[in-house]
């Protein structure tokens, strides 16, 4: 899609004819302090420093191609250590289509060093420029720069062009410290974007109008100029601390300080304004407008020949669902790609036997409406991508289905061949998706009312005198738990699973291990093997120091940093029940048992419970615990490193056992 | 003469298939299926050298396919760069009964760049299907053929080349003039159906019915394990550059004239300023020394792949100027500026690679995949590795030690072998003296030095800051549970290749309670469960332990006031012949000592020891986790 001006229709609001191009981004004169510093005071371990990074953003008209967007950017970096290095080379990807591509041009650079008390400058030449295509969409422009060491101030500045009416996110937070972050964004008033969020930081842009304009030529060759109003913001931000990696993070890119701009709408002639997603009707609308999703969804006439079969054959909605869930995955094989937008459509995937997300589960849909069950398409933001806070098209990659089922709602996704009605590949598990119709009705979904992971534990084993403990154990796996060992055991034979158990529980031997249930994917599995530990306990003459949770202790708290940055992120909600009976020796006596505890984190995001009776020679112990949310903010995490420590001061207490004379 | 014109003469026919080909997964010998997640069923490929500077390639080869992690077995994709040219690619697909359901021609592969993410340029480019099975199993024929200038790497044949994946059927075809000399280097095709047949233009291997082979911990890698058969000719050309491989010598003579000779172009300021450098230093070591330090602090690492099929380094006056360049570019500079300065090194060519493969030294052929620079000090060679600022001087890490290399001298090629540390110099010393306390908690100070090979794991520590510092001791010492550090210090002393950290360390809740008293493990860093190799149940390759090692462990203990110790376990000493453990138990009034050396022999061992070994690493984490009683009096 192009916007170009049109002849005489357009706006032409007559003013001040002055240029459009910007003064070149101008930074301060490298100093003498600056090569000279040798640490960041804010962080003393960074190899490099921006100490500028700035963007200036702005549409240029050229006849040929219409509205143009163009960035320039300059970014200074200090080098602080022999790591830093690697910061020496830039690489700027560029996106591209079969059509159109992105371009770089006016690449500039200059490597500064202090050389006996001198600044010296060396130019970046063409031999540190290298081009290469990155795959088939991206192609990569790299700079490195020439005689760099530590202590070098390396400073570059490009444009990029592109035709995508796509504002490239202002990136915020980098792997290395930001000192100033400056970004001036100017849109012509006939664009309207809406901008996001992204990251825990405060940001209000400085925000003016001014009068702006392009030269053009018009259908008759005749040069014009077009003047309209500029929004311009402008985004500074000082001392922004580096990106951390941490663990029980999916994906810390969704934390990155950035603000995204969304177009919303245009309105090139008076009164004749386009919008594209303000409101979520909006988003609805207009996704349903894209040929690549709405556009998909009549069916043609062999898929209603299909859905007629499919009545005939099953009279309740649930089976109807499980039959067209059946018939899609046996006809489209899910290619890894995700995309709420089909790529060559639901015809040629269906010929093929091959297809992305849309194609595989807007066929789902169709062919479930057709089937007279009132199935729509529900957005997503998959884990990796994030999910949106404001109505928008951006913030969704993925779609599945949803069935309107009384006050709840059934999920589907056809890409994987162990997914059930509401047991969906646990990629889609991420807080809210969004169903959409036709008529611009749009629903929220909470993703995670639709499920309930759950793992049941029964051991029932004998301790015997010599500390060897012999058992079965009974595991029922429920919903997610269940389609992720289906996914296991499909990809290894009995025996390696079997003995990966033995490796998982730290048990000697595990034999007779039965999967059930395996088979009926919408129902729960039932795992029974017997076990063999040759020494379970600690002795010494006349007693014995049991561990009464056997292989199901928490020996060890997950959470062993002392701080944390980001929030913390599970898969998704569960209840994990544990439950151990043990026959003690003959000839013992419990001596001590633990006390039971119950505890509970922050926010009732989950709780904790355990409780040990015995009677007789029977020893009997049970825990509880269960996470109802997947996201613990991180001023929550010494709460939950708390939370795990008591747990697993708990679950290591011992019983101890005295032999009676 | 007669003889030899008739074979040429029949052989001058073009290349068909010598079978039928069998396309339908049903027909696939149950064998070779079990357990495999494909079968070619019949592969051939023929590099046909007999036009003067030209290696065509053909390929065609028949998969079946059982499930997903067998597809990329059918390795349906050729490389091709500015000298390789691909002249037909194509694939078509069977189902099960072996009817055929695609075709794919040249254009429906998909043609991307082939450069990874830390090269900044390289020319390679690959065509590659982009197939998603509808349905497995399915059986794919590839067939390619590409013509390419460089004749001087010829792929090695192995009729087994995947994990999971057997082999009904396979043949390798080189043809090559009649004038030319063929060398072949033939490993492990003992025990398998192999028949070679030798004609005046051609040499033919075939190979039937071989089993699958599954990955396995610490055996030798796949080309170890298999038949693998490699070619080599006297003379070659790399990317139409003509060279030649006759001895070793004539092979680094003729790499040192055409590829590195020319690239030393330093101009006289720059000989200047080295021999600035070196001014009053003494002895060729301390010149060598300052060079290096020199390089380190001027050069980074950056990988380009240019000229001549990017075996030619960058000049280095280039290096000089831009301050960076990949591994031959800067071990080529650092051979420039030592040689200003009157010091004699060689270019070296090795594999960069942490299984410690060696060029094979018995045939002469352009091989390896790294650059370092072997320096000439006295009697002996110290090797520097160059894309490194922080590497010690004549350190060798794992990527490039003990292993055969070749130098580039002025009287030619020569073959040498890297640094190898030896089992007490590949050792971590481990001291730790921590106070119990009498709510089962544990406080004090651990010490490690690491040395040999090691070192190199500690190298990047100064890197992190204090937070992803803690969390590597949090898993490093992950035995103790609840683990707090602080005040960690590292130390890395350049000159003596030892790396040393200290840190103080508290854990709560570290002895168990049991009533008034507590189980107390004396080995605050013993090795668990997860520690023991796995399981097999059919072991099929011998144990390799590439490297001896020694990790020595003391740890003494004071008891709080008011306690004392049960019994003492006793003292344990295991040998074997990969390794050993010894462990003490001492008591002195309130304190405890405790000391721990595992030690594990370098060698190959017979596959009946792989059990032992297991044995042995279950013994070791019984001892490691025994408890004391901590009474209270």
């Amino acid at each position: 899609m192009r916007y170009k001006l049109l002849m005489i229709t357009m706006v032409v609001l007559m003013g001040a004819v002055h240029c459009a191009q910007a003064q070149k981004i101008k930074l301060d004169k490298v100093t003498k302090d600056e090569l000279e510093l040798k640490v960041y005071a804010e962080d003393s371990t960074a190899a490099a420093i921006y100490l500028d990074k700035v963007r200036e953003t702005y549409f240029d008209y050229k006849t040929s191609s219409g509205f143009l967007i163009i960035n320039e950017f300059k970014e200074r970096i200090k080098i602080l250590s022999k790591e830093g290095l690697d910061y020496a080379t830039k690489k700027i990807l560029n996106y591209k289509n079969d059509s159109d591509k992105e371009l770089v041009d006016d690449i500039e650079g200059v490597t500064y060093n202090l050389v006996d008390g001198k600044i010296e400058e060396i130019e970046l030449k063409k031999d540190g420029i290298f081009e290469n295509e990155r795959s088939e969409h991206w192609d990569e422009t790299s700079i490195t720069m020439p005689a760099v060491q530590v202590g070098s101030i390396v400073e570059w500045s490009y444009t990029t062009i592109s035709p995508f009416y796509k504002i490239d996110d202002l990136i915020l937070q980098e792997d290395l410290p930001i000192v100033e972050y400056y970004a001036k964004i100017r849109t012509p008033g006939m664009f309207t974007f809406r901008r996001l969020k992204k990251g825990y930081f405060d940001i209000t842009p400085k925000e003016s109008i001014v009068d702006g304009g392009v030269n053009f030529e018009n259908a008759y060759g005749q040069s014009n100029y077009a003047s309209y109003k500029e929004l311009v913001a402008e985004y500074t931000q000082n001392d922004v601390p580096a990106l951390k990696e941490e663990v029980f993070l999916i994906n810390p890119d969704n934390y990155r300080r950035s603000i995204v701009y969304e177009l919303i709408s245009t309105e090139f002639t008076e009164g004749n304004k386009k919008e594209y997603a303000t409101t979520w009707e909006e988003v609805a609308k207009t996704i349903f407008k894209q040929r690549e999703f709405g556009g998909q969804m009549s069916p043609s006439l062999s898929l209603k020949k299909v859905a007629a079969r499919m009545v005939a054959d099953h009279k309740t909605q649930a089976e109807k669902i499980e039959a067209a869930l059946a018939y899609v995955k046996s006809k489209i094989k899910w290619n890894g790609n995700y995309g709420k937008y089909t790529d060559d459509g639901i015809d040629d995937a269906l010929k093929r036997g091959s297809g992305d997300v849309a194609e595989i589960n807007l066929l789902l849909t169709v062919l479930l409406r057709e089937c007279g069950v009132q199935a729509n398409p529900v957005l997503i933001g998959t884990k990796q991508h994030g999910i949106p806070s404001f109505p928008t098209l951006e913030g969704y990659n993925y779609v599945v289905v949803g069935v309107r089922d009384g006050l709840k709602t059934i999920l589907l996704d056809a890409t994987d061949k162990f997914s059930a009605p509401n047991i969906l590949p646990t990629r889609v598990y991420n807080w809210y998706g969004r169903m959409v119709n036709k008529e611009g009705v749009s629903q929220e979904i909470d993703l995670y009312e639709t499920i309930s992971p759950q793992k049941d534990r029964y051991v029932m084993a004998d301790l015997n005198e010599d500390g060897s403990i012999n058992g079965v154990l009974k595991q029922r796996y429920k919903s997610l738990e269940a389609f992720e060992l289906r996914h296991k055991v499909d990809e290894e034979s009995l025996e390696t699973y079997t003995q990966e158990r033995a490796v998982d529980l730290g048990v000697d031997e595990v034999t007779n291990l039965k999967l059930e249930g395996i088979e009926e994917l919408s129902a729960p599995i039932t795992e029974s093997l017997e076990f063999k530990i040759n020494q379970g306990v600690d002795q010494i003459p006349g007693q014995i120091y049991l561990n009464p949770l056997l292989f199901f202790t928490m020996g060890d708290n997950p959470f062993k940093s002392d701080v944390r940055i980001s929030p913390v992120e599970f898969n998704y909600p569960f209840f994990h029940n544990t439950n151990v009976t043990l026959k003690l020796p003959e000839g013992y006596e419990v001596q001590q048992l633990p006390e039971p505890i119950k505890i509970a984190l922050p926010g009732e995001l989950g709780s904790f419970v355990y409780s040990i009776t015995h009677m007789g020679q029977t020893l009997q112990v049970m825990t509880k615990f269960n996470l109802t949310g997947t996201f613990v903010p991180y001023d929550y995490y010494q709460s939950l490193k708390e939370f795990f420590n008591r747990r697993v001061a708990k679950e290591t207490e011992k019983v101890i056992l005295q032999k009676s004379i | 003469m007669a003889k030899k014109l008739l074979l040429l003469l029949f052989v001058t026919s073009s290349v068909a298939f010598s079978q039928d080909l069998k396309l339908s997964a049903l027909t696939v010998n149950p064998e070779l299926s079990e357990g495999a997640d494909s079968v070619f069923r019949n592969e051939e490929i023929t590099l046909d050298l007999s036009r003067e500077g030209k290696l065509k390639t053909l390929i065609s080869r028949v998969v079946t396919v059982y499930n997903k992690a067998g597809l990329g077995d059918v390795a349906a994709y050729v490389g091709y760069d500015n000298n390789t040219k691909v002249n037909s690619i194509e694939a078509y697909i069977y189902d099960l009964s072996g009817k055929e359901r695609e075709h794919f021609k040249e254009r429906d592969f998909k043609d991307v760049s082939a450069v990874d993410g830390g090269t900044l340029y390289a020319d390679s480019r690959v065509l590659y299907l982009d197939y998603t099975p509808t349905t497995y199993p399915f059986t794919v024929h590839f067939i390619s053929e590409t013509t390419s200038e460089t004749t001087a790497f010829l792929r090695p044949w192995m009729p087994l080349s995947r994990y999971k994946s057997g082999t009904e059927f396979s043949k390798f075809t080189v043809i090559y003039p009649p004038e030319q000399t063929l060398h072949v280097k033939e490993t492990h095709l003992d025990g398998y159906a192999i028949e070679k047949e030798e004609l005046a233009d051609r040499t033919v291997w075939t190979a039937k019915d071989l089993a699958p082979v599954t990955w396995e911990y610490s055996a030798p890698d796949l080309d170890q394990r298999v038949p693998r058969v490699k070619c080599f000719f006297d003379t070659f050309y790399l990317s139409g550059v003509p060279g030649i491989a006759k001895t070793w010598k004539d092979f680094g003579r003729w790499m040192y004239t055409d590829l590195v000779k020319d690239t030393q172009d330093l101009d006289q300021a720059t000989i200047t300023e080295a021999k600035a450098l070196v001014a009053g230093l003494e002895t060729d070591e301390e010149k060598a020394r300052a060079i290096y330090q020199y390089v380190q602090d001027k050069v980074r690492y950056i990988s380009v792949q240019v000229e001549i099929g990017g075996w030619k380094p960058m000049n280095a006056s280039d290096v000089h100027r831009l301050g960076y360049g990949d591994c031959k570019a800067l071990s080529n500079y650092t051979q420039s500026l030592l040689k200003a300065v009157g010091i004699k090194s060689y270019y070296t060519v090795l594999y960069g690679k942490s299984d410690k493969e060696s060029l094979d030294t018995d045939v002469v052929a352009m091989q390896g995949n790294h650059a370092i620079l072997g320096v000439q000090l006295g009697d002996e060679i110290q090797f520097l590795e160059c894309t490194s600022q922080e590497t010690p001087f004549g350190y060798m890490g794992s990527f490039t030690d003990d292993r055969e290399v070749l130098l580039l001298t002025e009287d030619g090629g020569k073959l040498a072998r890297t640094t190898k540390y030896e089992q007490d110099e590949n050792r971590v010393a481990l001291e730790a003296a921590f106070k119990f306390d009498a709510s089962g908690g544990l406080e004090g100070t651990i010490t490690r030095a690491s040395s040999g090979i090691f070192y190199a794991n500690r190298m990047s520590l100064a890197r992190l800051d204090q937070k992803d510092l803690s969390d590597y001791y949090y898993k490093a010492f992950d035995a103790i549970n609840g683990l707090s550090v602080s005040n960690i210090q590292l130390n890395n002393d350049r000159m003596n290749v030892v790396y040393t950290e200290s840190l103080d360390a508290r854990a709560t809740n570290y002895g168990s309670k049991v009533g008034a008293n507590f189980l107390l493990r004396l080995n605050a860093f013993a090795l668990g469960r997860d520690a023991i190799p796995p399981k097999y149940a059919h072991r099929k390759s011998e144990l390799i332990i590439l490297r001896g090692t020694t990790q020595e462990d003391k740890i003494a203990i004071t008891l709080p006031e008011g306690y004392e110790v049960g019994a003492l376990p006793e003292d344990v000493v295991i040998e074997e012949q990969f390794g050993s453990y010894h462990a003490t138990f001492r008591r002195e009034g309130t304190q405890l000592y405790y000391t721990r050396t595992l030690k594990f022999n370098e060698g190959n061992y017979p596959v009946a020891q792989y059990e032992n070994y297991r044995d042995f690493y279950k013994t070791v984490v019984r001892n490691d986790s025994q408890k004391v009683l901590i009474q209270k009096i």
